[in-house]
């Protein structure tokens, strides 16, 4: 067992803001928010969300696109990009047992589940798909992804809410430090836009009441009222420090260390001190062996809740003070559910490797009650060697990732 | 009767899959379709055509032909 840092040698991504890295840091660097009107939210009480363009040719890039839901498309997309970036040929591994596959999710295939579900109501078992629950399972994206690339590792599905994609990228540093995997393939996957899941949000005054969709969602914002809903994945090719030498491999960044934490104090509502945030953060600056000077950028959960965003700057500042420059990237992606915390960090390997900070998109008056270094307006540039991101899950499910370039 | 453009018809609809130049003594494993696969193309038969094709008989269907015969047989 060590704790010494792993390497991340290859990222790829799919979500609101394109269908690729460099697409997706475009975009945030941009700042534009990728709320809009969504058709199939007609009759809910919420009308916005924040899809992946193009999704119909993006069918024609996996073999058989009827046997997967969009949430392990998603995921088996953006492997697909991060192999390519890391320089893996998944026909030709040196030792598959040794490869991994951690793909967490909120929601799993529930666009499988409801529409089958709606079949058999409407119908009766005869009009039950066969495949309803290959699809509709939740560990069926790191499944299936293992099946499309031939990994013979461990294969499962980290379920934290929306902490899922973040858990599963801490945990393959575990994995990797415990010599149980040389190459983890992890990350998150969520496409969970549909109008039960989206409506029992709402039920829960989640989901942000705000028509406009240029301005719907704003975290950290004195004018938010709730998040936007987004759907797409976020993967990352880890590998131990032996083996990426050994093929001389490119290196993305570093996952330094890795934090998980609970609240124990409500299902839906942060702790009112944000412990469980701090706890998780703090664990994650331990296991790097890091001090909170070291961190140049916290890429916050910052869903642009009013609840959220308060508590979780308060326990930003209880750690690191209120001079570290923070943002949420969730101004322009929406949330991203279990796929959040993956895409996240992908981000802060972005920035830090670009030597650039994101601002958080569409803030425009800092909520008062916020004591921290919100960066709004432009993205800045700065050269930073560390940074952290947080996600926070339903459950009071908390991890933090420390990542360095 | 029951075609094979009917068939190719069902096949492109419910599996988005480009099976025009498809021949009919393609076998549906060639075309990528598992055990699952085959079953959710016999619902679907089912719901429009009316036709309920049997696991077992499923089991001696390897062809689109074989299919096709066995619907043609059925509605005939």
């Amino acid at each position: 067992m060590s704790n010494q840092p792993v390497v991340i040698t290859g990222m790829g991504m799919i979500t609101p803001a394109g269908n690729s890295v460099s697409e997706n840091w475009d975009n945030i660097i941009k700042g534009e928010t990728k709320a809009a009107l969504d058709p199939s939210l007609e009759d809910c009480p919420v009308k916005l969300s924040c899809r992946v363009n193009n999704i119909d040719e993006l069918d024609m890039e996996v073999a058989k696109p009827w046997f997967w839901d969009d949430y392990a498309k998603f995921a088996q997309l953006a492997t697909l990009e991060a192999l390519r970036s890391a320089g893996l040929d998944h026909k030709n591994w040196e030792d598959p047992t040794r490869v991994a596959v951690l793909i967490g999710s909120g929601a799993g295939g529930t666009q499988t589940l409801e529409a089958q579900h709606r079949a058999m109501l409407e119908g009766d078992y005869e009009d039950l798909s066969p495949l309803t629950l290959p699809m509709g399972l939740l560990n069926m994206a790191a499944g299936q992804v293992a099946i499309e690339v031939n990994a013979l590792g461990p294969c499962f599905s980290p379920c934290s809410a929306c902490a899922s994609g973040a858990m599963a990228i801490g945990l393959a540093k575990y994995l990797i430090n415990n010599d149980i995997a040389d190459v983890v393939i992890a990350g998150g996957a969520e496409a969970a836009i549909t109008p039960f899941y989206v409506s029992s949000f709402a039920k829960m005054r989640t989901l942000s009441l705000n028509p406009d969709p240029a301005t719907a969602s704003r975290p950290f914002d004195k004018e938010r009222n709730g998040f936007v809903i987004g759907e797409g994945a976020g993967v990352l090719i880890l590998e131990s420090q032996a083996h990426a030498s050994k093929r001389n491999a490119p290196v993305a960044g570093h996952l330094l260390g890795y934090g998980f934490s609970a609240d124990a104090h409500h299902v839906t509502t942060p702790h009112p001190e944000g412990e469980g945030a701090f706890l998780a953060m703090q664990a994650a600056l331990k296991d790097g062996q890091c001090h909170p000077s070291d961190v140049g950028y916290v890429n916050a959960h910052g869903t642009s809740t009013k609840g959220n965003d308060v508590i979780e700057s308060e326990a930003i500042k209880r750690l690191f003070g209120s001079q570290v420059p923070v943002s949420s990237t969730k101004g322009v992606t929406g949330h991203l559910l279990g796929a959040g915390g993956a895409i996240e960090a992908i981000y802060c390997l972005k920035g830090l490797q670009s030597g650039v900070i994101p601002a958080s998109a569409n803030l425009k008056e800092l909520d008062p009650n916020i004591n921290v270094n919100v960066i709004a307006g432009n993205s800045i540039e700065r050269q930073y060697r560390i940074a952290l991101s947080n996600s926070f899950g339903f459950g009071g499910q908390n991890a933090a990732l420390l990542l360095s370039n | 009767m029951f075609s094979l453009n009917e068939l190719k018809t069902i096949i492109e609809t419910r599996f988005k899959m480009d099976v025009s130049t498809t021949s009919g003594d393609t076998s549906l494993e060639d075309i990528g379709f598992d055990s699952l696969s085959q079953l959710d193309l016999a619902q679907a038969i089912h719901k429009q055509h009316g036709i309920k094709i049997s696991d077992d008989d499923m089991e001696s269907i390897s062809t689109l032909d074989d299919v096709v015969n066995y619907v043609s047989g059925k509605l005939s």
